[in-house]
């Protein structure tokens, strides 16, 4: 008997084959990452030596005239302000007084502070669990529209992102009446069912993971990138899957998932970053009452964004809110360090 | 060059102490700075134009109907005068007006804010005292509210006055209090408990109406109960006793007996504020603690709603306070870096005069600001404001204690509030907690 291993790696090893063959116009991690130089030499590209140089500096020079508009934006509204919360991050600062430079005290009372966990806990929750749930669901919507049958495709793939260009503050208004735990729409048809639907709004086990539902209304943004992704996968890997007699599931797995993994790198790291950021639905959702709570009941929808900005502009303590937000970048670059090394291992296994 | 304005930034109480860190740190607040300027409608101070008239920036944080209202006072002002205009704008942003004020290149002459701000301000030399100019004018600052003259005065100096005030009693819907028998508002906590008993309705486990709104401002609760949250001094004192016997009162009257998962979906089910399906206006619940402008909101909105004003509940063992509330200022103050701060002030005057307040305050269902209009004939167009108005008279009614540390403490009463009515700890337990953790609060 062959051991199921080598009776798969047998039967696969023309699709493989076949898979590692890059489609022609599927996106590399190079291409993905910018890693890819301009002056590069391409086919067609190809002229005498001092005449292509002379040309490179010219074009390189009309390239960075044309950047320049945006060099000097990222300068002074990204670059400027960033190197200031780097210093102010190690300051006293209510705006209105002179920083006073304090070291390292602004850090090290953010491994003291409770809300710091509790916040960093929820963006944490919101980030891995919720960008996996948002990429799958995506990529489902993508597969269902890809669909040879699909009827009226166009129109279901423009439904399908409409509620991607749909204001935050819109959806979240809209998801406080469909979540509502009395008369909200989603409920009401649980109930149809004979399901005892909770409290998404009010009770912390589910505030979570209603966010997380909300944020699957706008997963058209991915949907519409898996799509294009779907789309660039050539069908002669297919056909040859089929002819190796792949199901619908092995082609999947060996053909689709292969060619679209650079795109689902990509996604992941995006996903990733705007949710350690996420800010607007939790904070549009769980707006104060008169008590001064922030995040909603035992503040569970305080994400480490709201908290920052709440230190910033509730408690006016610039320099911890600075702190607080140097300690997020450092942990976006190592998980995103860890994402790009964890896939170029699975590449190499590959 | 903004770094340049940046080190000119008037606020500082070491002004001689220049150092590079400064103006890189306020670096950061120029790029907003930037933004706001490009957004204003009004680009610098007008020294001259039409009949070499003096402009006055009025940046208001009052927006819709209410902003509406300042601009007629604003109007009746520049048609009074040939020497001043003031140009008014409404920009609810506190962060901007914040950022102005740090300003070289300020966004307004005169501006407004609530109670808190004006210590911590004057302290930072934000804000311009106007005791030099009431001595030179000899205006006369008798008849403004005592406690918000106390508020705004910090080491002898008066930094800003109350154009507007604001202040809470309980509301109560009659009708639903003699479909239960009862022909008066709840004088003590413990008539209240009855109030709520007799009127709170639950049908198949669900309930359908509640005697008290489900989620109250406990802070307020506290202090009607006889409890404060700061000491004399200013140190927050939440371990207080009797903040302890309130939180547990409202434990044993409301969340108890009706059970905080059925509470919440209650609450859940509940129509918008400022809507006419506000549980208040629709009966959802009999008694609350609210503020003087829903006697404009139910005017407009529910006029026929049979509800009335009293004063909050006392503990029967403690008739003396009767009469607390807390009382919330709109006060008008003039930056430090104003660049027309005598024009400013004559505009303020104008503003204060008793005419302008009466009408101002009218029109936003707010209470004045001076002692003298607390009894005005012309509030009785406003239905049930007379409570409120003759609330303010107690001496009971005060600002809330406002030091550097105030939000951070509100976070973590709000938060410490959600516990207990959740069930997850008990009063005394979550308010020993929150009085340890606010020593470690800066000063």
């Amino acid at each position: 008997m062959i051991p199921a291993r080598s009776r798969r790696s047998q039967t696969d090893r023309p699709v493989l084959a076949a898979a590692s063959r890059r489609p022609a116009n599927a996106l590399s991690r190079a291409e993905l990452s910018g890693s890819e130089r301009p002056g590069d030499e391409r086919p067609g590209s190809e002229r005498p030596g001092g005449k292509r140089r002379g040309t490179g500096r010219r074009e390189a020079r009309q390239g960075f005239i044309f950047a320049l508009p945006f060099l000097i934006g990222f300068a002074i509204f990204y670059f400027v302000p960033i190197v200031v919360t780097l210093y102010l991050s190690f300051t006293e600062f209510n705006i209105l007084q002179s920083p006073k430079w304090i070291g390292l005290e602004n850090y090290t009372r953010a491994f003291g502070d409770e809300r710091f966990y509790k916040s960093l806990g929820t963006t944490f929750y919101l980030t891995f669990i919720g960008v996996p749930i948002g990429l799958g669901f995506g990529l489902a919507t993508a597969m269902i529209l890809n669909l040879r049958r699909m009827p009226a495709r166009g129109f279901a793939r423009a439904l399908a992102y409409v509620p991607a260009i749909i204001p935050v503050v819109v959806t979240a208004y809209l998801f406080r009446w469909i979540l509502n735990g009395r008369h909200g729409l989603l409920n009401t048809v649980l109930g149809w069912f004979g399901i005892s639907a909770p409290n998404w709004l009010l009770d912390p086990t589910w505030m979570r993971p209603a966010v997380i539902l909300i944020s699957l209304w706008a997963v058209g943004g991915t949907t519409v990138i898996y799509l294009a992704a779907l789309r660039s996968v050539p069908t002669d890997l297919y056909e040859a899957a089929e002819l190796d007699g792949c199901g619908p599931v092995r082609r999947f797995i060996h053909v689709t998932w292969p060619s679209i993994l650079p795109v689902t790198v990509f996604q992941l790291i995006v996903g990733l970053l705007a949710n350690l950021q996420a800010f607007d639905v939790p904070y549009l959702l769980g707006s104060g009452d008169f008590n001064m709570t922030i995040g909603g009941p035992g503040e569970t929808w305080l994400t480490y964004a709201i908290y920052i900005y709440h230190v910033a502009f509730g408690y006016f303590r610039m320099g911890y809110a600075a702190a607080l937000a140097w300690l997020l970048f450092l942990i976006a670059l190592v998980l995103t360090v860890i994402i790009l090394r964890l896939t170029r291992e699975v590449d190499n296994a590959e | 060059m903004e770094y340049t304005s940046v080190m000119t930034i008037i606020m500082s109480r070491n002004r001689r102490q220049r150092s590079f860190a400064r103006p890189i740190a306020a670096s950061a607040a120029v790029l907003a700075l930037l933004a706001v300027s490009a957004c204003s409608t009004n680009d610098t101070p007008s020294d001259g134009g039409d009949d070499a008239k003096v402009t006055v920036r009025f940046t208001y944080l009052w927006t819709g109907t209410e902003g509406e209202a300042v601009e007629e006072v604003i109007a009746a002002f520049n048609a009074s005068q040939d020497k001043i205009t003031v140009v008014g704008t409404s920009n609810p942003d506190q962060q901007a007006q914040v950022l102005s004020m740090q300003s070289s290149n300020p966004q307004f002459d005169i501006s407004g804010t609530g109670n808190s701000q004006i210590a911590p301000w004057a302290g930072s030399a934000a804000i311009k005292s106007l005791t030099p100019l009431i001595e030179a004018d000899g205006y006369d600052t008798a008849d403004f509210l005592p406690a918000a003259i106390q508020n705004n005065t910090v080491d002898g100096e008066l930094y800003a006055l109350p154009i507007a005030s604001n202040t809470y009693q309980m509301l109560y819907n009659k009708d639903v209090l003699a479909e239960a028998g009862i022909s008066d508002p709840p004088a003590t906590f413990e008539d209240w408990a009855n109030v709520i008993r007799q009127t709170s309705v639950v049908q198949d486990g669900e309930i359908t109406r509640l005697g008290v709104q489900p989620v109250i401002d406990y802070a307020l609760l506290a202090m009607a109960y006889g409890g404060a949250w700061y000491d004399a001094s200013g140190n927050p004192t939440p371990d207080n006793p009797r903040n302890i016997e309130a939180l547990q009162w409202w434990m044993d009257n409301v969340v108890t007996p009706y059970g905080y998962d059925d509470l919440q979906t209650f609450q859940s089910g509940l129509g918008e504020w400022g809507t006419p399906e506000y549980p208040f206006y629709a009966g959802d619940f009999t008694t609350m603690f609210d503020g003087n402008w829903q006697s404009a909101f139910i005017a407009r909105l529910r006029p026929d709603l049979n509800w009335g004003v009293a004063p909050f509940p006392y503990p029967a063992d403690r008739p003396e306070a009767k009469g607390v509330s807390r009382l919330d200022l709109s006060n008008l103050f003039i930056p430090s870096n104003s660049a027309h701060p005598e024009e400013a002030w004559e505009f303020m005057k104008f503003y204060l005069s008793n005419d302008q307040m009466r009408g101002f305050t009218l029109a936003l269902a707010n209470l004045p600001g001076r002692t003298s209009l607390l009894d005005d004939p012309a509030y009785a167009e406003l239905p049930n404001f007379s409570g409120f108005l003759e609330a303010v008279k107690s001496p009971l009614v005060e600002p809330s204690y406002s030091m550097p540390f105030s939000a951070e403490y509100s976070t973590d009463m709000g938060a410490a509030f959600g516990e207990i009515v959740a069930g997850n700890t008990d009063p005394a337990t979550a308010m020993a907690e929150l009085a340890e953790k606010a020593k470690s609060y800066s000063r």
